[in-house]
């Protein structure tokens, strides 16, 4: 082969190696630096701050506090997500009249923006003249509007079923496509052998959806994780603080407040929580996939 | 070698395909970083942003930019662009962060001390000549003033004043309030809940500061004091947060006040759900043209026996870049836009007040849907100018929204904002 083959190869890959340099990479870099500089309010860095920034989050006790926010929202949709689609995916999974168009139906969502989906439930959830409101008192359920938005409790339960329910078409998506490549030859060796549907779904269906199962909770946990738009257009985290996830609070933080320097940090914290959230998962369920395989 | 037809192509021709594609790249890289600020044949290019108010904005300004570009054809060229409100001070900070700001802006007048501060901003004294100064209503000029500098001129003036309606008020036999307790009977006596609440109390998004003011000011109380140190712990501040508490807890009010933004509160007013609404003239127009046959009047907003009215007032201003190459032909640009045809179609199309005498004159603005604003004008209060004003707004929203929601007391909340905005 000709010596200039590797300088080709890389001429090819140039374009990627840019974009990705600028769009990924570039915005990492200057966050980094950012969050151990002293920021000015627009954005400039203005001089090392060392770790002044960090030890900021330390005394800030609204940041401790939608730290814990974010894990409860996060665990919540992601857990509540995967078990709902669990039964989601099998059910798809079936031969019945219709499965294409109730394919088809459960991707409508997730192919309009989550801005959209959530401007929506803004509406549907408004506390005085909203369809739930309407049905439920027309119903005689209730005879005073719920304002769900109004009050801590049952804020979080909205944007929690919203999150939920704008998750579930990927993962069971994700899912289905997990069950569709187990051998059919499995189920029947176990019909043969007297394995009804539980056995059959302890002893097959879950232990070859495990790959499958692993990463849509990894994909899940970082979207939930760093979902913007659903906490953020329901309340904005109304009342102080309460429903902030995040990345809310770090867009407060930074573009209502103008305080880059501790807003960086922020991201830079959740960057490292995520990946070594990843790692150590992606690690522990290795480990078990292995004894498993033994 | 297998042939297909996607059989690799030759060396020769892989190797000027890669470069293609590399030269490419650097070369849209490059393009993304050129000014666009060349002049072609001795034109000079500005850069006009301008914040969208409403679906109007753009073509009114365009028509208004595509005539100074026909009048000075050849010399200037004035390029307009415009964001959405909530994006301005993104955009104006990424843009002066980066040394493009644009020539000419539209910003919001709370944001001078911020942005002059940051030397982003040019005085505008010397370049005001006595002629075109008299033009202007001078309380609101004075608006864009900071440390005995003009920065800003008026632009999307408004002044809020207590929209309500009429035969709600009437039907409760009660007036129009005129004090606190007017406000708290009228709000508690003429609700008929879930259908009717007495006044619209949005704690929820933007704004929610500027609704707390209305109470604020109108107890003798203020945010800040001459030295930017917070009042909110001040006696009349609290005193105003528990009238809101208790007017909330009363029944004045939707109950749980924080699950309701402005936006909401505006289209539960004009859906005929509420009695009572503070906000700007565009109100006016809104209502006109969703709920035509609701009765409603406006007047200023009820004050706590004995104190002086205030009228929250807010601005925006139009500035120009300190660092702009073409200083004089953007000043050329900024005295073409305030003649008053511009800005009378300008105030009516968006709802806003007039910030020209000339256009305070006309028999537009003398209706009696506007007279009443214009008049609130005399007793004007604007936003104070402060570097971290937007931080004080936050903290300013948190408090409200902890004593309104029960998370804390209003003497508690107050003390903590207090707390913070010293320390910033």
């Amino acid at each position: 082969m000709p010596r200039s083959e590797p300088l080709v190869g890389l001429l090819f890959i140039l374009p990627t190696v840019v974009l990705v340099g600028v769009i990924v990479f570039y915005p990492i870099v200057e966050t980094a630096l950012m969050s151990f500089s002293n920021v000015n309010s627009l954005a400039q860095r203005e001089g090392f701050a060392g770790l002044a920034n960090y030890q900021a989050l330390l005394s800030d006790t609204v940041f401790l506090r939608v730290l814990a926010q974010t894990v409860f929202w996060t665990v919540a949709v992601v857990g509540i997500t995967t078990v709902v689609s669990i039964p989601v995916a099998l059910a798809l999974n079936l031969n019945f009249h219709g499965r294409r168009l109730a394919r088809a139906l459960l991707i409508v969502p997730w192919a309009a923006s989550l801005m959209i989906n959530a401007i929506i439930w803004r509406w549907i959830l408004d506390g005085q003249h909203s369809i739930i409101n309407g049905t439920l008192m027309r119903l005689h359920l209730i005879d005073q509007p719920i304002i769900w938005l109004g009050s801590e409790g049952t804020a979080w339960a909205a944007i929690i079923l919203v999150g939920i329910l704008v998750s579930i078409p990927f993962t069971s998506f994700s899912l289905l496509a997990g069950l569709q490549s187990v051998p059919s030859e499995l189920y029947e060796a176990a019909m043969v052998d007297g394995a009804g549907f539980w056995a059959s779904f302890w002893h097959i269906t879950l232990p070859l959806m495990r790959p499958v199962l692993i990463v849509t909770t990894l994909l899940n946990v970082i979207y939930v994780f760093n979902s913007f738009p659903i906490p953020w257009v329901l309340t904005q985290g109304s009342p102080a603080y309460r429903t902030d996830i995040l990345v809310t609070y770090i867009y407060k933080r930074a573009f209502a407040e103008g305080q880059f320097g501790p807003a960086a940090a922020m991201a830079m914290l959740i960057f490292v929580l995520l990946l070594a959230f990843s790692l150590t998962f992606s690690h522990i369920t290795k480990e078990r996939a292995k004894v498993g395989i033994k | 070698m297998m042939k297909s037809p996607f059989a690799r192509p030759g060396r020769r021709a892989r190797r000027a395909l890669a470069l293609a594609l590399a030269v490419a790249t650097v070369a849209s890289l490059a393009a993304c970083g050129t000014s666009n600020n060349s002049a072609s044949g001795g034109e000079v290019e500005l850069r006009f942003l301008f914040p969208e108010y409403s679906a109007k904005t753009t073509p009114l300004m365009k028509t208004m930019v595509d005539d100074f570009n026909t009048a000075n054809k050849g010399e200037i060229k004035v390029n307009l662009e415009t964001a959405p409100w909530d994006k301005m001070h993104d955009k104006l900070a990424v843009s002066m962060g980066s040394d493009q700001a644009p020539d000419v802006f539209g910003y919001a007048t709370r944001w001078i001390s911020e942005f002059a501060g940051l030397k982003q901003l040019a005085p505008l004294d010397d370049l005001l000549t006595a002629d075109f100064r008299e033009g202007f209503n001078q309380k609101v000029l004075d608006a864009g003033v900071y440390e005995d500098k003009t920065y800003g001129l008026p632009v999307a003036v408004s002044a809020r004043l207590l929209f309500y309606r009429t035969d709600v008020l009437e039907d409760a036999g009660l007036s129009a309030p005129e004090t606190w307790d007017d406000l708290m009977e009228a709000a508690t006596k003429s609700a008929n809940p879930p259908e009717l609440y007495g006044l619209g109390v949005p704690a929820s998004g933007i704004e929610v500061d500027t609704f707390f003011n209305y109470f604020l000011y109108n107890n003798g109380g203020d945010i800040l004091d001459a030295d930017g140190k917070s009042m909110l712990s001040e006696p009349e501040s609290v005193e105003a947060l528990e009238f809101l508490t208790d007017l909330v807890k009363s029944g004045g009010s939707q109950p749980e006040p924080s699950g309701f933004t402005r936006e909401q509160v505006i289209e539960n007013f004009k859906a005929g759900q509420l009695a009572m609404y503070p906000t700007g003239p565009w109100l006016t127009a809104m209502i006109k043209a969703d709920n035509p046959s609701m009765k409603f009047a406006a007047v200023p907003f009820p004050t706590n026996d004995g104190k002086e009215q205030q009228t929250v007032s807010v601005t925006d201003s139009l500035g120009m870049s300190a660092n702009g190459a073409h200083q004089a032909e953007a000043w050329k640009f900024i005295e073409f836009m305030y003649q008053p045809k511009y800005r009378q179609v300008f105030d009516e199309t968006e709802g806003m007040l007039p910030e020209l005498n000339a256009v305070a004159e006309s028999a537009y603005y003398q209706t009696p849907e506007y007279k009443p604003f214009i008049d609130a004008l005399a007793t004007a209060k604007f936003q104070p100018q402060h570097p971290k004003f937007e931080q004080i707004q936050q903290i300013e929203t948190v408090a409200i929204q902890k004593a309104l929601s029960g998370l804390a007391s209003p003497q508690e909340a107050l003390d903590e904002a207090t707390a913070k905005i010293d320390k910033l």
